[in-house]
């Protein structure tokens, strides 16, 4: 089988008004998709997998919005996610919440890429995918990303919040909700 | 500096940083391309910066001893001849520059904006006559997540009264998007953004941003000189969010119609006449003046459907 993914970062400025000014990835919004080399037929999910720490992490103790938001950041983002699966569709939808995030939250990059889904059922395409999207967890959101000296806070603690949309059913409203070993 | 020198005000409060911005820019009209780069921070602009209709990126720009976060456009390259002479007819960077200069006149809430050559252009089918646009506040929230943010259904909050005022004070702004022909707040995703500086969300407001496609310039792949021969009329109420609509304040509406009818006509003249030539052709520079002079005088009727209701 093989695959594709496309996501975009997630990411927080804490002052748009500062040219020198360093944003910090808080979610990676994608779709996940593999296609069986023998029918061409594909299983395909939307996912968004946001970090716990961002309250913590971010200079905003003096911004109660922006504290609420990053505080249900999952529940706001998976807003975005809905309007943006009802009215671009899967294929459009990264580009329509780039669109959609332009100010404090936004999408500070986009990716796309073949990935290895050489798998034999659905379960193992399951798993490979929860595998794949650890993986782009991991390597785009960094432990402290202002471990510089820039402002270091609090280690990353607390379980990220993954959720995962059927692209095929847009107007199915739950969500399978899961926390990711990291 | 000698001892006996005043030391020079240390201004900390970004209100005031804006309006110090705001009074210099109105003043200049075109600042040296030396004065602005590229800035490292370029959150929340395009992720391919050429993509959307007119392509822009985030500037670092010095002004007024601060330096500050610019949107600067447009930034994308026309691909041809034809295409880069349609370009230029539109004017989006005067087009931008008109407007935020009569919206400083009126005090309304258009960040304050500056002209500027490229000396960078990718190619020679970009436009090198662009305009800077002040980023006014730290955090900003587009109006897709405004939406969002308003109300749900609990007790009323802080960030819902703050935002019901800044949903009020915008009703000027009905009234001067009519004026000069802005067709691209009703159904925007970020064109309205809300900002406000941390700790000061009760002087937040809701900022109005992109005037590319106003004073008788359209969205088409063509320029279609709206305003050409008299085509500006008729003059129709300006389309607006549905919550900002429902704020709409008449008694604030009829002042600011009032101050659109006061501003002096010499104002309106120069400020579209110091536009240079390169920025803005002088027939489109005709065709505006007369636009805003006779919309203006259809402006109270246009709206006389909000007044009376």
């Amino acid at each position: 089988m093989s695959g594709e993914i496309e996501y975009g970062v997630v990411s927080f400025c804490p002052d748009l008004t500062d040219p020198a000014a360093r944003s910090m990835p808080v979610a990676v919004i994608g779709l996940l998709e593999g296609k069986s080399s023998e029918n061409g037929e594909g299983d395909g999910k939307i996912f968004m997998i946001t970090r716990a720490d961002a309250e913590n992490l971010l200079p905003i103790e003096d911004d109660p919005l922006a504290r609420a938001i990053l505080n249900d950041l999952p529940d706001f983002l998976g807003e975005q996610v809905r309007e943006g699966l009802r009215i671009a569709g899967s294929s459009g939808l990264i580009s329509w919440i780039e669109h959609s995030l332009r100010n404090s939250l936004h999408i500070s990059n986009i990716q796309c890429s073949d990935v290895d889904m050489a798998v034999d059922d659905h379960i193992e395409f399951m798993n490979r995918m929860a595998e794949t999207i650890s993986e782009v967890f991991d390597e785009e959101m960094p432990e402290d990303p202002f471990a510089d000296g820039l402002g270091s806070r609090t280690p990353q603690t607390g379980v990220p919040n993954m959720q995962l949309w059927d692209p095929a059913s847009l107007e199915n409203k739950g969500s399978a909700r899961s926390g990711v070993p990291h | 500096m000698t001892a006996d020198q005043p030391a020079p005000e240390l201004v900390t409060d970004l209100n005031h940083q804006n309006g110090v911005i705001s009074d210099e820019w109105r003043q200049e009209v075109e600042i040296p391309s030396q004065n602005w780069r590229r800035a490292d921070n370029q959150a929340g602009s395009n992720f391919d910066y050429l993509e959307g209709e007119a392509g822009g990126f985030f500037a670092s720009v010095e002004v007024a001893g601060f330096e500050r976060r610019a949107y600067l456009k447009p930034g994308k390259s026309r691909e041809n001849q034809h295409r880069l002479n349609i370009a230029q007819q539109k004017a989006r960077a005067a087009c931008e520059k008109i407007a935020s200069d009569l919206a400083y006149e009126l005090g309304l809430p258009v960040p304050p904006a500056v002209l500027s050559q490229r000396s960078d252009p990718q190619d020679q089918w970009c436009e090198e006559e662009v305009v800077l646009s002040l980023v006014m506040y730290p955090r900003q929230w587009s109006w897709a997540q405004v939406k969002g943010l308003h109300g749900g259904g609990g007790e009323a909050s802080p960030k819902d009264a703050a935002l019901e005022k800044a949903f009020a004070e915008c009703t000027p702004m009905l009234a001067f998007d009519t004026w000069i022909g802005q067709r691209d707040h009703e159904y925007t995703r970020h064109n309205i953004v809300w900002g406000y500086e941390p700790g000061n969300l009760k002087r937040s407001r809701l900022v109005f941003l992109d005037f590319a496609y106003s004073l008788g310039s359209s969205g088409g792949e063509d320029f279609d000189g709206e305003w050409d021969e008299g085509g500006w009329q008729p003059v129709e109420a300006a389309g607006f969010p549905s919550l900002i609509e429902d704020c709409i304040d008449r008694d604030e509406l009829e002042m600011a119609i009032a101050r659109i009818e006061d501003l002096p006509e010499r104002e309106i003249r120069t400020i579209v006449d110091r536009i240079p030539t390169n920025f803005l052709p002088p027939w489109r520079a005709e065709n505006i003046k007369e636009g805003l002079l006779g919309r203006r005088e259809e402006l109270r009727s246009s709206l006389s459907g909000i007044l009376s209701n």
